[in-house]
């Protein structure tokens, strides 16, 4: 398809798409190798380059950054040109974007394997990578708001708030956290030391799930899910109150991840406090999603599509109920360093994000290829299915696993000494991990499941590039306030 | 806590920032009308020409006319009527 000023830019959107399906693959890949490997270590006969240590942060760069990511840029290109009526503002940056950030990833898989970390959770990558995120960010950030600026519909979509914040805040968390002086080619030091260091890496650590993992994917969220359960959001002002309750909120959550640490008393207390006043905005957007179907319940029964969107924000409603509660410091007492952590870590991460993503990928991927609807909707079925086992598996597995071990290491005899060695809660771990790489491949397989799916749709269908709606003129739409819905869009505005 | 002399500035500063923001957004009418926009993405019509045939530059047309129930993945009729 030609590109002209009359279509939407779906070239870069197709582009992210694709990828979101193959980054996640690799990425849950990875995964389920190094849940393997804490099972059976010689999984990989020694080989530095696949050691547990230098595999694990490739998986959370790889599905954060890959996959995520992907999906983020792919969603967020696709919501704002549609919501404003415009095409990109430049498909030329749009492209260095897309590219740019695919040698991100390359990169990350090649030095990360290598041993090359700033050995920063989610920001190992070394600084010559960071300095080609900051450019591709930038470009984003350009392409993005610049087509709001274009907009020909006066109100901002609150999905593109969401989009928004997280590019802009993002941007601040990896430039303030990422700052380091280097050494040479592929090694730097830390701008921060000790616990400074240790309080921005947590800073950025949870603004980043706040962020990325969370603002952004509202953002799709608060698109895809009225669009396939063609309803509009069950509150819009809803939308917009907890938006700007939650990105004020998230900023201080960080300390939380640094209870009874070297860390002050009172800084502590602090992000526990907000990260416990946190659950109200998020909630906010969970209610706001899940009664979109109210009066349209029966929808859920026929449609995969929308299981993997409503059931994403049980998940997320899931997830940040447990995150505050993690955040009280006695629970986090028995909980860090355990299993618990990570269990709800992929709460999140698999239920939440990757559903939404997995459901918008369904929604999208047959309109940027001029298809009515995805390959086979069975299939998607069949994955909703695999993959929902395989996330409960996966979770349950660890809160036993995670609290057990909690409860070994700080068990103490009579005599005040302890009870078991670590190595003893290590060897009782055992079946749990079992249980949760048998969730990590069940889920892994349901992204296979979509990987075929996808590409014989991709396969029946040709790369579509929608027109944009012509003959209105800008803020045309009549907007009674208070009225109801918009009935005749054809009627020029007064 | 050395830190806290970045965080803390930085974290107001962005506080800022978003109060600017939540002012700009009232003063350019972005709240003045909470009840539409939840519809009109819904109007916004993202349907592929039926046939998979995608034509050139046609446009999509009115999104209340023409509507071909038969070409909607649901059977149910546009939530605006």
């Amino acid at each position: 398809m030609q590109a002209n000023a009359n279509t939407y830019n779906y070239k870069v959107v197709r582009q992210f798409a694709i990828m979101t399906v193959v980054w996640g693959i690799v990425g849950m890949l990875v995964g389920v190798i190094i849940a393997a490997q804490l099972i059976w270590p010689d999984l990989t006969f020694g080989i530095e380059w696949l050691s547990y240590g230098r595999l694990r942060p490739l998986h959370t760069n790889a599905v954060i950054f890959a996959f995520g990511g992907c999906a983020l840029f792919g969603t967020s290109y696709y919501v704002v040109q549609r919501t404003c009526q415009a095409r990109l503002l430049s498909d030329g940056m749009a492209a260095f974007h897309f590219w740019g950030w695919q040698v991100v990833i390359v990169l990350a898989a090649i030095t990360l394997p290598l041993g090359y970390t700033q050995g920063k959770e989610y920001a190992e990558l070394e600084w010559p990578i960071d300095i080609l995120i900051t450019l591709v960010w930038v470009c984003y950030a350009i392409v993005f708001f610049g087509t709001i600026m274009k907009r020909r519909t006066q109100h901002i979509y609150v999905a593109n708030w969401f989009y928004g914040a997280f590019i802009l805040t993002v941007a601040i968390l990896h430039l303030v956290n990422s700052a380091a002086i280097p050494a040479s080619m592929w090694k730097s030091y830390s701008a921060y030391a000790g616990v400074q260091d240790a309080m921005i890496q947590w800073w950025y650590g949870h603004n980043a799930v706040g962020f990325f993992l969370t603002a952004g994917f509202l953002g799709i969220m608060y698109y895809f899910v009225p669009k396939q359960a063609e309803r509009p959001i069950y509150s819009y002002r809803l939308s917009v109150v907890h938006f700007w309750a939650l990105i004020f909120t998230y900023m201080w959550a960080g300390p939380h991840h640094l209870h009874y640490t070297a860390l002050p008393d009172w800084v502590q207390s602090l992000g526990m406090v907000f990260s416990l006043i946190l659950l109200a905005p998020s909630w906010g957007g969970m209610i706001n999603g899940i009664m979109t179907l109210s009066g349209a319940w029966h929808k859920l029964r026929d449609d995969p599509i929308l299981k993997f969107l409503i059931v994403s924000l049980s998940f997320y409603g899931m997830s940040t109920f447990e995150g505050p509660m993690l955040s009280i410091k006695t629970v986090n007492g028995l909980a860090h360093y355990t299993d618990w952590i990570v269990g709800h870590v992929h709460s999140g991460a698999l239920g939440w994000v990757a559903f939404i993503s997995i459901g918008a990928m369904y929604y999208m991927i047959p309109k940027l290829f001029g298809r009515k609807e995805m390959y086979s909707i069975k299939l998607i079925s069949l994955h909703f299915w695999i993959a929902t086992l395989g996330v409960v598996l996966y979770i349950a597995a660890l809160w036993i696993a995670g609290v057990m071990q909690g409860l070994m290491w700080r068990a103490v005899n009579a005599d005040g000494t302890l009870t078991y060695t670590f190595v003893e809660s290590v060897k009782a771990s055992y079946p749990y991990w079992m249980i949760r790489l048998l969730g990590g491949v069940l889920f892994f397989s349901g992204m296979l499941i979509m990987a075929y799916n996808v590409a014989r749709t991709i396969a029946a269908g040709k790369a579509y590039d929608a027109p944009i709606p012509a003959g209105m003129a800008p803020g045309s739409l009549p907007m009674p306030s208070g009225v109801g819905p918009i009935i005749t869009p054809t009627a020029q505005g007064d | 806590m050395e830190s806290l002399w970045i965080l803390i500035p930085l974290s107001l500063a962005i506080a800022v920032v978003i109060g600017w923001a939540f002012c700009w957004a009232v003063s350019h009418g972005q709240m003045d009308d909470l009840d539409s926009p939840g519809m009109r993405i819904l109007i916004d019509d993202d349907r592929t020409p039926r046939c998979g045939n995608p034509v050139n530059g046609q446009p999509a047309g009115a999104p209340l006319s023409g509507v071909d129930v038969s070409a909607r993945q649901s059977e149910s009729a546009s939530p605006i009527i």
